[in-house]
């Protein structure tokens, strides 16, 4: 009696966890592309059901994990739930893009700080990261965790870094740039020879009157922006040769510093002020181009993304956003500029629109200030951002959560973290724990 | 002789029968009398009898007596044939009538029926009065009397269908058969025949039960006649009859009754009286309206309907006070003749409560369990539930509540949606951490980077706002009362309160280097000024620190860390008689005024910073001194001392308002950037806000703390004001100052922010707002300073 009852019961209205969709996968890479059929697979299927299936299709022998798109977005749930939340029937044909998965990003080394760091940059083709500190120090690290100088020179913390891109690859020799609390600049020279590690400052740029936020250097390495507390962003030329040699005046003695510059620092002046923020700037980016004319974004207290044109030291652009602006980056590959903000909040901006910047995006999941973001340099929808509430997250914004969650520092001591850094593999973080975090994360 | 005697009777008895009830029945015997001669006794009698005749009586009798024989007359010819059956029926009738007075009043009438049928063809009004048809004569004979007349039926009551297969109808006494009648009962062909035969056949009608045919007579044919047009049966009954009037309006020589006239009959009536009070109350009451047309109802919507299918029971109208009686409580289960076992109480349940006073029991009776309802004994309590149940009813007036049908959500105020009112803090971001005793007082940098916070372990930390970083400490030997930041930005001058002294100390690195060698430049400035006799009796001024010497110099022989740059620059000391506890700046900065309650007359200096001056604004004490502010734009000066809020005009120097918060203690007071609204915070838990345009009374007094305020702020760009309090909270509220006079100040309770914890009944000391952003820091007892963004 009961087999055909239950076959009755199947025959007439199948249970919803047996239903079945028609999907067709498709790639865009190439040495993981199936056969462009649609083939009927059971709608519970979540990401680890599906990337089993391409599996089989590619009949590779060491599996290979890939994660799902449907209409750009990273399917997170079940096909049924999809379809469910989006009112679509199972007889509709699903269009399913497949990527192969990232590995969660492992913690790859720690490096012990003195101090709280407050900002990280890692260089773009040498093994190098500069870390900027709150003991009024930055500091220069190779990748396998030795410092390699102490950068010595102001008088309050510092709090941005920067490399400055080379036009021609030196292989040992570096320039970066530091700015800090004491509204000082620092141009820098490195050596990283095998003997020995020799820095020594450049020059100094005067010109503002409150902290130094922030410093970006353009693709090209010829200039520079920084952006104060004070409210203004000046425009540096980063060549050492345009300098007001100083007088020899009466100075601190900076220990570490050579004995070039015991008689004094080249002084050099901004050759560019953008006015416009109303409160201070915290946050300032160059658009990610080689060109000399590449659009300088700034973002700042006064709830502010503006966007500049520096040649003609024009404000083309402002958008408001309710909120402070704690860092800003803008992604070379997808164009877009992602900011982090004291809502707890990131928002993804697309400067190229024609009204002028829109939010594209929010992106919640920090529990506290948003305090840096940084683009993956090698995906076009991956960050990474860190947070006050002692996170490093790594976002793709396909995805509306994040992808992955990193320890940034300890949760019940409330510790913050201020930065981090993408640099290839790597992402870097650093924060009041004071350490240099750096996970090996190849999204 | 002896017929003609019954004859006379029964004829005066059928004259007295005729009489009509017009004819008195004294009249009637008078006539009788004289028609009769002398016969008293007869007289007498038919008197006696008359009433009883006379109220069956018709007037129209006599007439209709006369178309009777006009009727006799016309079917005579039908009538011979059946004399003797209508003498029958007469006869009945007769007896129906009077069946027992028949043989004691006939014999004496009868003598005069000769005499008076003469009388009444002599004088038309006795025949116009007589009421009834005289029966027609009943022959004296032997077979006249049908009394004793044989029916013709001998088998008795039985049902006759039993021998209807019988050639016998039944049996008789002798129990012999008796045989069916031949003329009985006839076959159709007879009855065809006896119709075409017999004149009479279309008025005869089997009789059963004495099977023979029987022909009707003329009377009975009417008497069918009649039954069937629906009339009464006897022709002679006339159901209209007119009424006599015994008792008339005219005074009669021999009224029927002598009774005297009873004294209602001249005494207004009381009921009548009270019946049309009513009325004229109801009248004076508006109840009433005479000559009001009452509403037609013939509108068919305006009709009331009963809903047969309505659920609901329309209310009964029972009058504007009618109060109807409670209804009483339904039966619980244990009142059940058997309820269930868990409600029926055990011995010692049952004994407990027959052991209780009466009145002190819980119930006033005792759950009982009967096997069946037929076993379930009288109620004896019954007549005292009534009677409770009617003293309750009876003792307990009833009265008619007005309940006023409001709304309560319509009588709180619209309040614009806090969503709406965004920018304001919502949650913590950032906790400082370092201070080890209570945090009385912060205060952020002008530049909004930086926050200096003193506290009772002794020290004052310099804090990095942004990052939460403590980037200094200077210790001290008292613990610190009040820190405040000079508000100019083109100083960075720091006044830190410690005991009896006020240290004004130049921090340099908070600002760039030349305010701070502008900031370093008005202490040595001061330092060289010398105080006035004045001033020196107030306090002492004295240039301590760092001295004139180089920055460098010092920075040298101290070594890091803490940085260097953020060790404490040159310093003012003002040194005062008593402790100081509260200091505020003029928004210039060259002010600073100082409270020392213990003072007395000295509780509040007004100081100028460049002019090295002190001055004693009050020269007698109005209370104890708790707040002191500089208003924001005018030359006023706010002091709110235990009880009120004295707002002073410097520049005429007099007392311009006092603000009356009705509280017992102010504990701080805070003006709005634009100066004209004042909040002041209560140790009774109470927040003041003040329109100062308005009254010197609170606008609105708002209680949304559980202990005493210790601190209240405004922002200095947001429309937002914030109270901190010992509860741990501080309450966030939305303040929007129109420049519209007329416009009332806004304001909206929208966050309250609990991180604070309480140690030793003290939570939030101070709060305080961000100089740019919707952010508010606050300090607390336990140590910390929160930031919530």
């Amino acid at each position: 009696m009961s087999p055909v009852h239950d076959s009755n019961a199947a025959g007439s209205a199948p249970p919803k966890g047996d239903a079945q969709v028609q999907v067709r996968f498709r790639t865009r890479q190439s040495q993981h592309a199936v056969a462009d059929t649609a083939i009927l697979v059971p709608a519970k299927l979540r990401r680890y059901g599906l990337s089993e299936i391409i599996n089989h299709l590619l009949e590779s022998e060491k599996p290979i994990p890939f994660n799902f798109l449907i209409d750009g977005k990273f399917l997170q749930t079940s096909l049924n739930a999809y379809l469910e939340a989006n009112a679509l029937s199972t007889e509709n044909v699903l269009d399913i893009e497949y990527v192969q998965a990232t590995l969660p990003p492992t913690e790859a080394a720690t490096f012990e700080h003195d101090e709280w760091i407050s900002s990280v940059e890692g260089h773009p083709v040498a093994s190098l990261v500069l870390t900027g500190s709150y003991d009024s120090q930055a500091r220069v690290w190779d990748r396998s965790g030795t410092c390699k100088a102490v950068l010595k020179g102001h008088e309050g913390a510092v709090k941005a870094v920067a490399w400055i891109p080379l036009r021609e690859a030196t292989g040992t020799k570096h320039r970066f740039l530091t700015g800090g609390q004491d509204h000082k600049i620092f141009g820098w020279e490195y050596t990283n020879e095998a003997a020995a590690a020799t820095t020594r400052i450049a020059y100094e740029c005067v010109g503002h009157t409150g902290s130094v936020d922030a410093l970006a250097a353009h693709r090209n390495g010829l200039q520079f922006a920084s952006a104060s507390y004070d409210g203004s962003v000046l425009i540096w030329s980063t060549d050492p040769t345009d300098v007001e040699e100083a007088e020899p005046r009466k100075r601190r003695k900076v220990p570490g510093l050579s004995s070039a510059e015991t008689g004094g620092i080249a002084l050099k002046r901004a050759i560019k002020r953008l006015t416009g923020h109303v409160g201070a700037v915290s946050t300032l980016t160059y658009e990610q181009s080689s060109d000399t004319s590449a659009a300088l974004y700034t973002g700042g207290w006064d709830h502010s993304v503006r966007i500049w044109d520096v040649e003609s030291s024009t404000n083309t652009a402002t958008m408001n956003c309710e909120k402070v602006i704690l860092d800003m980056d803008h992604s070379a590959l997808s164009k877009l500029i992602v900011s982090g903000h004291t809502d707890n909040f990131i928002r993804l901006w697309d400067p190229r629109a024609d009204d002028g910047l829109v939010v594209k995006l929010k992106f919640g999941s920090h529990t506290n200030w948003v305090s840096s973001v940084k683009w993956s340099p090698t995906s076009a929808y991956a960050f990474a951002s860190c947070s006050y509430d002692s996170t490093v997250k790594v976002w793709d914004i396909r995805s509306t959560t994040p992808l992955y969650t990193l320890s940034g520092g300890d949760v019940a001591k409330d510790e913050k973290v201020f930065a981090v850094d993408w640099v290839g593999d790597y992402i870097f973080s650093g924060g009041e724990d004071a350490q240099l975090r750096s996970f090996s994360c190849n999204v | 002789m002896k017929g003609s005697r019954s004859q006379q009777k029964r004829k005066a008895a059928a004259l007295a029968e005729q009489e009509d009830s017009v004819v008195s029945p004294l009249e009637t015997a008078m006539t009788a009398l004289a028609g009769a001669g002398a016969d008293s006794d007869a007289a007498v009698h038919s008197s006696d009898q008359a009433p009883d005749a006379g109220d069956s009586g018709d007037s129209d009798g006599g007439d209709e007596s006369a178309e009777d024989e006009e009727d006799e007359e016309e079917e005579e010819e039908g009538d011979e044939l059946n004399d003797e059956s209508g003498d029958e029926d007469d006869d009945s009738e007769l007896d129906e009538i009077d069946p027992d007075e028949w043989p004691s009043s006939s014999e004496d009438s009868e003598a005069d029926s000769e005499s008076d049928e003469t009388a009444a063809a002599r004088d038309p009004t006795v025949k116009v009065l007589r009421r009834k048809v005289p029966y027609p004569e009943i022959d004296p004979v032997y077979d006249a009397d049908d009394s004793d007349e044989e029916t013709t039926n001998t088998i008795g009551n039985v049902p006759k269908e039993w021998y209807e297969d019988f050639p016998h109808v039944g049996y008789s006494i002798d129990g012999k058969p008796i045989m069916k009648g031949t003329e009985g009962k006839k076959d159709q062909l007879d009855e065809f025949l006896s119709l075409q035969d017999d004149p009479n056949a279309w008025r005869s009608v089997y009789d059963d039960v004495e099977d023979k045919d029987i022909v009707l007579t003329k009377e009975e044919l009417e008497m069918v006649k009649r039954i069937q047009k629906g009339e009464f049966p006897d022709a002679t009954s006339n159901p209209y009859e007119d009424q006599v009037e015994w008792f008339s309006s005219q005074t009669l020589a021999t009224p029927l009754s002598a009774a005297p006239e009873p004294k209602r009959r001249f005494v207004p009536s009381k009921w009548e009286a009270q019946r049309i009070m009513h009325i004229v109350r109801a009248i004076r009451s508006g109840r009433v309206v005479p000559g009001a047309k009452k509403p037609k109802t013939t509108d068919l919507h305006n009709q009331n309907f009963f809903d047969i299918w309505g659920d609901a029971i329309e209310p009964v109208d029972r009058g504007i006070m009618h109060i109807a009686a409670p209804k009483q409580a339904l039966p619980h289960h244990d009142e059940s003749y058997n309820p269930p076992e868990e409600y029926v109480p055990t011995e010692a349940e049952a004994a407990e409560w027959k052991a209780l006073d009466a009145a002190d029991r819980p119930k006033n009776y005792l759950p009982r369990k009967h096997e069946n309802l037929r076993s379930v004994p009288g109620y004896d309590r019954f007549i005292q539930e009534r009677f409770d149940r009617c003293l309750d009813l009876y003792l307990c007036p009833r009265v008619i509540k007005k309940k006023m049908n409001i709304d309560p959500e319509s009588l709180i105020p619209k309040l614009p949606n806090p969503r709406d009112l965004l920018p304001f803090p919502t949650q913590l971001a950032i906790t400082f951490k370092g201070h080890k005793g209570r945090i009385r007082s912060f205060s952020i940098d002008p530049t909004g980077q930086y926050m200096a916070s003193g506290s009772d372990d002794r020290t004052v930390r310099l804090w990095d706002l942004l990052s939460g970083r403590c980037v200094n400490v200077w210790t001290f030997d008292e613990g610190v009362a009040s820190v405040v930041w000079n508000p100019s930005k083109s100083l960075s001058l720091l006044a830190i309160v410690v005991g009896p002294k006020v240290n004004l100390v130049s921090v340099p690195g908070v600002a760039g280097p030349e305010i701070t060698a502008a900031t370093e430049a008005l202490i040595n400035h001061i330092a060289t000024l010398q105080s006035s006799p004045t001033t020196a009796a107030l306090c002492q001024w004295m240039r301590t620190g760092p001295a004139a010497a180089p920055v460098e110099a010092a920075s040298d022989a101290e070594a890091p860390p803490p940085p260097t740059r953020f060790s404490a620059g040159a310093r003012l000391v003002l040194t005062f008689d008593k402790a100081v506890t509260y200091l505020t700046w003029h928004r210039k900065g060259d002010y600073l005024s100082t409270v020392s309650p213990d003072a007395n007359t000295r509780a509040v200096l007004i100081h100028q910073l460049t002019k090295r001056v002190t001055q004693n604004p009050f020269k007698t004490a109005k209370g104890l001194v708790q707040r002191v502010t500089f208003h924001p734009t005018k030359p006023f000066f706010f002091v709110a001392t235990q009880r009120y809020v004295r707002v002073y005009n410097l520049a005429s120097q007099k007392l311009a308002t006092k603000l009356q918060p009705s509280t017992k203690w102010i504990s701080s007071l805070a003006v709005h950037p634009q100066g004209d609204n004042v909040i002041v915070g209560t140790y009774d838990k109470r927040l003041a806000w003040f329109d100062m345009d308005l009254s010197s009374k609170p606008y609105k007094t708002l209680r949304y703390h559980k202990q005493a305020i210790r601190n209240v702020s405004f922002h200095p760009r947001y429309p937002l004001f914030a109270s901190a309090s010992d509860d741990g909270n501080v309450n966030v509220f939305h303040g929007m100052v129109y420049s519209d006079l007329l416009m009332n100040p806004l304001i909206v309770p929208v966050k309250t922010l609990r991180a604070h914890q309480t140690v030793d009944g003290l939570g939030v000391l101070h709060c305080e707002f961000h100089p740019t952003q919707p952010w508010i820091i606050s300090s607390g007892a336990d140590g910390t300073l929160k930031l919530f963004s």
